[in-house]
């Protein structure tokens, strides 16, 4: 998984709860990369795991709902980095329609080796429906990431979201404004 | 002075400890990659040679291939221009003889006889003269003269050759003849005519009733002499997917036209040839069975 998802995971730790929050969880999950990363690292999956429910432990706060929040402050930290994707577009839906087919596509570029998650997108006027597939499960990181494009371009939208019998997760998205 | 306490102290080294080994991980993974970048690019540079090698080769085997195609278009020009002279001196030695033969006394069947044998004589030495020019023209070897030449004389002549020969076969001849602005050039009359010769001939060969034009407009462009000549019949008319070819070396329109109305398919290129020698331009508009239309321009310097 990309260095960034962790340093930008730590980051947030640290700013929500405190530095010595961040030192705690690391030495907490005893990690195989010593909690040393940099953000264009690539370290396993599981690190992110046990950061996670470290982190539940240690606040009580239940691990989706952290990686819900992550995935917000995730969003607002992509959309800094990379305006150029979000520029022009002025719909959340339009947004999320764009992901697989256009910044998959450029990430694929920078990165061949990134393993990225599909979401398999069909609209119909205010509706979109997002089939999320990946092998890392990380359904709740991507409806954070949801979550706070919906924020960020200040849209009420309603969402649904369930499993499918395939493993992956449907989310059904209607814009109410 | 910040005091702090063991597990401050330990807490912070541990920190340090961590940023400096992801800042190890950072340099190491940042030289990899400039190795990979430098390794890519060495790649790329043997790619672009090699790339640069093949364009070379293949140049140079087409400019051979060129070359040998250029030579053996040449000595095919040489060998036709050859053979059309060695043929024409015993060809005009058959002429003589013939002229000669037809003043001695001859009973009526004699002098068919004879007479056959001249036009038979003079065709084959026209068809030469023709193989002749075209080999030069197609090497670029034919000179053209540039003589003061007066257009109104050259389009009369023109008329005056054609007419008796177009009407006596019951069509009409049209003579159109507009060369007030000026007709007093810089040019190559006897080439000139020959062109004119050949459009009106086939004109008059392949049209068996209506008329035939033949015009002449002349205007002064930036100090040149403009003649736009039309030579237009309503003839037989030629089909469109023949009009690309029609100006090329021993294209006829059909295999069958030349058993039908004779000729070699010399004359249109000779014409093209010869205008585009002379800086100028011919078009064609036909139409089967309603006729044809060609269209020269032709630029002069003023006399």
């Amino acid at each position: 998984m990309k260095g960034m998802v962790f340093t930008e995971f730590l980051g947030m730790v640290a700013d929500r709860f405190s530095e010595n929050m961040v030192d705690d969880i690391i030495e907490d999950s005893d990690l195989p990369s010593g909690g040393a990363y940099t953000s264009v690292g690539l370290y396993d999956h599981s690190e992110i795991v046990k950061l996670v429910e470290s982190l539940s432990h240690r606040t009580g706060a239940p691990a989706p709902d952290l990686v819900k929040a992550f995935g917000h402050h995730l969003f607002g930290r992509l959309q800094t980095m990379h305006p150029e994707f979000v520029c022009g577009i002025d719909d959340a839906l339009d947004f999320l329609e764009s992901v697989d087919k256009v910044i998959h596509v450029e990430v694929m570029k920078l990165y061949p080796d990134a393993m990225l998650p599909r979401f398999e997108t069909s609209r119909e006027g205010n509706r979109l429906q997002m089939i999320y597939r990946s092998p890392r499960g990380m359904e709740d990181l991507a409806q954070g990431l949801i979550e706070g494009c919906m924020e960020h371009f200040s849209q009420v939208v309603r969402m649904e979201r369930h499993k499918r019998p395939d493993g992956s997760t449907e989310f059904n998205l209607e814009r109410l404004q | 002075m910040i005091d702090l306490t063991d597990d401050q102290i330990s807490r912070l080294e541990r920190r340090l400890a961590r940023e400096r080994s992801a800042r190890e991980q950072a340099e190491r993974l940042l030289e990899q990659k400039s190795r990979e970048l430098y390794l890519a690019n060495q790649n790329l540079l043997l790619v672009k040679d090699d790339l640069e090698r093949q364009v070379e080769l293949r140049t140079a085997e087409l400019q051979s291939l060129l070359g040998s195609t250029t030579n053996m278009a040449r000595a095919r020009g040489d060998f036709l221009a050859t053979m059309s002279h060695e043929i024409r001196t015993p060809l005009n030695g058959l002429l003589g003889l013939s002229e000669l033969l037809s003043l001695t006394t001859l009973d009526d069947e004699q002098s068919q006889y004879v007479k056959a044998l001249r036009i038979s004589a003079t065709s084959l030495r026209q068809l030469l003269d023709n193989v002749l020019d075209i080999s030069k023209l197609e090497a670029d070897r034919l000179e053209l003269e540039s003589r003061d030449m007066d257009l109104a004389e050259e389009f009369e002549y023109a008329a005056l050759t054609y007419r008796p020969l177009i009407e006596g076969r019951g069509l009409r001849f049209l003579f159109d003849l507009d060369i007030k602005a000026a007709h007093m050039v810089k040019g190559d009359s006897l080439r000139l005519r020959q062109i004119l010769s050949n459009l009106l001939s086939n004109a008059n060969k392949f049209t068996s009733r209506g008329e035939i034009a033949l015009a002449c407009r002349t205007s002064l462009v930036e100090g040149r002499v403009e003649a736009l000549i039309t030579v237009r019949d309503t003839g037989i008319g030629i089909p469109t997917d023949k009009l690309d070819t029609l100006f090329q070396s021993f294209a006829q329109a059909e295999a069958s036209t030349s058993r039908r109305y004779g000729g070699t398919g010399l004359g249109l290129a000779i014409c093209r040839n010869l205008v585009e020698a002379m800086q100028g331009s011919i078009r064609v508009d036909s139409k089967p069975g309603e006729g044809t239309t060609f269209e020269l321009r032709l630029h002069f310097t003023p006399a």
